[in-house]
């Protein structure tokens, strides 16, 4: 996958081609021993380098399917292409390698490992994908590029420093560093500044600008309308169902 | 690298599993402790058990052996064997005052002869050292090896005595023979009255006036309390073995030989007990075919002689090897309630790790290292808290009953005077890998659940 994702960044100028797909996506949870369907047939095309806001209210399955764009659940029916490959029926190793090369996620509460500093949280996203000879072998050029992230982030004083000793903002910026370290197509975020106060989600929000304009996907949940606005293009996840 | 990165990090940043690694910590420490211990026990109780009558002993009962001289020649020409001594073993009574009768296991040896099948010359317990205060002009060593009373002046005979059989006899906290009683009363005299064994078969007691000369110690108290000892041809005369002239019915004589009722045999250097346990046997074969009036004599090893005593000594330290093994188990439950416990305050953790694309089995890997590295750490701490208690296990005794006037191991009520202990390496080994194994078993379950959460469920667990 990862091939034909290095043939899809060389030929991206000449031939744009849709990024993500999903078809006839429909996700359904038993809450109290009555069946609830939270998504129920959804289509939608995400381009390459788009910035795409997905907004809708507090339980309308935001998050539910942006954890199947991201492979981390499995939906009732439909499916997911990435890179024209479905990724439901990859095998359970190819699955893992699609989370770690090809996405990137972000979530609204940073999930950062409080045991490690603000470095080795990126730095763990690289080393998940490596073998220990690999690793070895790049992990000079790794933990350049994960300090190089977190130096744009500016983060470059906190890199030694505890993720429990962060501000609510350094360590959303620590997990988009994280989400990054690989270099994935499309970044996945799930309301990235929902913790976060105005000034700092601004200050986030720019930094993604930033990232968007060198080439990378975004897929946004908010619900936020003032922040889907940001994004090139705004859906509505409402009744289980996408409006634009 | 992931894995081995949070798992250093678990372990440095974590309190909680420093206590599964104090429960596998203490347990490999406790069963090591009590394994060396019992192990000591056990090998000093072989040692003095082999030191007490050699490597092999030819008994011929009560009544004794002829021709027992004969089959000492024989066996002392075989190469497997290194020294062979004749030894009178009788059982009778010994008087050390009105009120002070009980009965012993008596054995007439020719000292020097005798020393040179076992270090019976180092067990006599009158050393210099020892008496010099009490009686410092008198050299007990060597009336311990004659039975020549010293400044004798009635011609009594000397005896040696098991130091347990005198009852003033007793031992301080620190192990040590509070024997000046003895010493002092050593001109005093002492009955012995042995059973002489008629060729009827009848016992007939004979008593005889003998004065204390040392007295000796195996360190088994059952034989330091029963043995006592007296010059070789002293007791085959008293006890009517050595060599006589008789009349029969008919008014022709004839010569009864001597006899003994027992030959120790020590083997040369190199020699397997079953080498020369062999070797004695087919000298004795021929020589009861010459002497068949020797026919009714028996060879036993050292270790067939102690087979009950070592065996329930041995069994001993198995069951608690068992008990403490069942006990271990409790570090396994301690592991697994830990991991588990770590498994729940992770949950979430292990969510972000599935999205960053760690797969099931990576996620089971981490708590599966980390419980291996808990076992290991765990056993080699234990292992270093056992090996500093176990050598100075003496030393943390002494120290307790000095500071709390507690004492762990009571010279008074056990064998030895030390707390025998050694650490053997493959019984070492082998706790070291139970306990790594128990830090691997408690982490099995908790790493399958991990590897088995939802990572969505996970990243949205509480």
């Amino acid at each position: 996958m990862r091939y034909v994702m290095n043939k899809m960044k060389m030929g991206q100028k000449a031939t744009p081609q849709p990024l993500l797909q999903t078809h006839g996506l429909r996700k359904s949870y038993s809450i109290g021993g009555e069946r609830v369907e939270i998504l129920r047939g959804i289509d939608l095309t995400v381009s390459k380098g788009e910035w795409l806001a997905v907004r809708g209210a507090s339980g309308s399955g935001k998050s539910t399917f942006l954890h199947l764009l991201g492979g981390l659940d499995r939906p009732d029916q439909g499916g997911v292409q990435f890179a024209e490959n479905e990724i439901f029926s990859l095998g359970n190793r190819r699955l893992n390698q699609y989370r770690c090369w090809s996405v990137g996620f972000v979530f609204q509460f940073y999930h950062l490992l409080p045991e490690l500093t603000a470095l080795e949280n990126v730095l763990i996203g690289a080393m998940v994908g490596r073998s220990i000879v690999r690793w070895s072998r790049e992990r000079n050029t790794v933990r350049r590029r994960a300090i190089d992230l977190l130096d744009k982030l500016g983060l470059s004083h906190r890199i030694h420093h505890r993720s429990t000793k962060l501000s609510g903002g350094e360590r959303q910026r620590v997990a988009i560093a994280r989400a990054l370290i690989n270099d994935p197509l499309i970044l996945l975020t799930d309301e990235p500044t929902g913790n976060l106060d105005t000034t700092t989600g601004d200050q986030l929000l720019d930094l993604l600008q930033q990232f968007h304009q060198g080439g990378l996907a975004i897929i946004m949940v908010t619900h936020d309308e003032r922040i889907a606005s940001v994004a090139q293009r705004c859906v509505v996840l409402e009744d289980g169902q996408l409006r634009n | 690298m992931y894995k081995l990165l949070l798992i250093l990090k678990y372990l440095r940043r974590k309190i909680t599993p420093m206590f599964a690694m104090l429960a596998v910590t203490l347990c490999t420490a406790m069963v090591i402790i009590v394994i060396s211990v019992m192990g000591g026990f056990l090998s000093l109780m072989t040692e003095s058990a082999h030191s007490l009558d050699g490597d092999i002993t030819i008994s011929g009962g009560l009544r004794g052996f002829p021709y027992y001289q004969k089959l000492m020649d024989r066996l002392l020409d075989a190469p497997e064997v290194e020294a062979v001594a004749a030894v009178i073993n009788n059982y009778g009574l010994i008087n050390l005052g009105p009120e002070h009768v009980t009965h012993v296991q008596i054995m007439g040896t020719k000292a020097e002869e005798f020393d040179r099948v076992i270090d019976y010359k180092e067990q006599l317990y009158w050393k210099p050292e020892r008496t010099n205060m009490l009686a410092p002009e008198t050299d007990f060593i060597s009336a311990g090896m004659s039975f020549h009373v010293p400044d004798n002046d009635s011609n009594l005979k000397g005896i040696v005595l098991g130091i347990e059989v005198n009852h003033e006899n007793t031992r301080d906290e620190t192990g040590h023979y509070d024997f000046s009683q003895s010493i002092v009363s050593r001109n005093t005299p002492v009955i012995l009255t042995a059973m002489a064994i008629k060729s009827s078969g009848i016992p007939r007691p004979v008593p005889k006036q003998m004065k204390v000369v040392n007295e000796y110690k195996s360190g088994l108290y059952d034989v330091d309390k029963l043995r006592v000892f007296a010059d070789f041809d002293f007791l085959q005369q008293t006890l009517a073995m050595d060599q006589i002239e008789l009349t029969r019915e008919d008014g022709t004589s004839f010569i009864d030989p001597a006899r003994v009722n027992q030959i120790v045999v020590r083997g040369s250097n190199g020699v397997s007990l079953d080498q020369l346990k062999q070797t004695v046997w087919d000298h004795s074969i021929t020589f009861i075919q010459e002497y068949p009036e020797a026919n009714h004599i028996g060879i036993r090893t050292w270790k067939e002689r102690y087979a009950t005593f070592l065996g329930a000594v041995e069994k001993e330290k198995i069951m608690l090897t068992v008990l403490f093994a069942i006990i271990s188990i409790v570090a396994v439950g301690m592991v697994a309630v830990v991991f588990y416990m770590i498994v729940s305050d992770k949950t979430r953790d292990i969510g972000v790790m599935r999205a960053m694309g760690a797969s099931r089995s990576g996620i089971a890997s981490i708590f599966l290292g980390y419980g291996l590295t808990i076992g290991v750490v765990g056993s080699v701490i234990g292992l270093a808290l056992a090996a500093g208690v176990v050598y100075n296990i003496n030393e943390i005794q002494d120290w307790l009953t000095r500071q709390f006037g507690f004492t762990m191991w009571d010279p008074k009520i056990y064998f030895f005077d030390q707390i025998p202990a050694r650490l053997d390496r493959t019984e070492v080994v082998t706790i070291m890998a139970m306990a790594i194994l128990s830090g691997l078993l408690g982490s099995l379950i908790p790493a399958f659940l991990a590897s088995r959460l939802n990572p969505v469920d996970a990243l949205r667990y509480e």
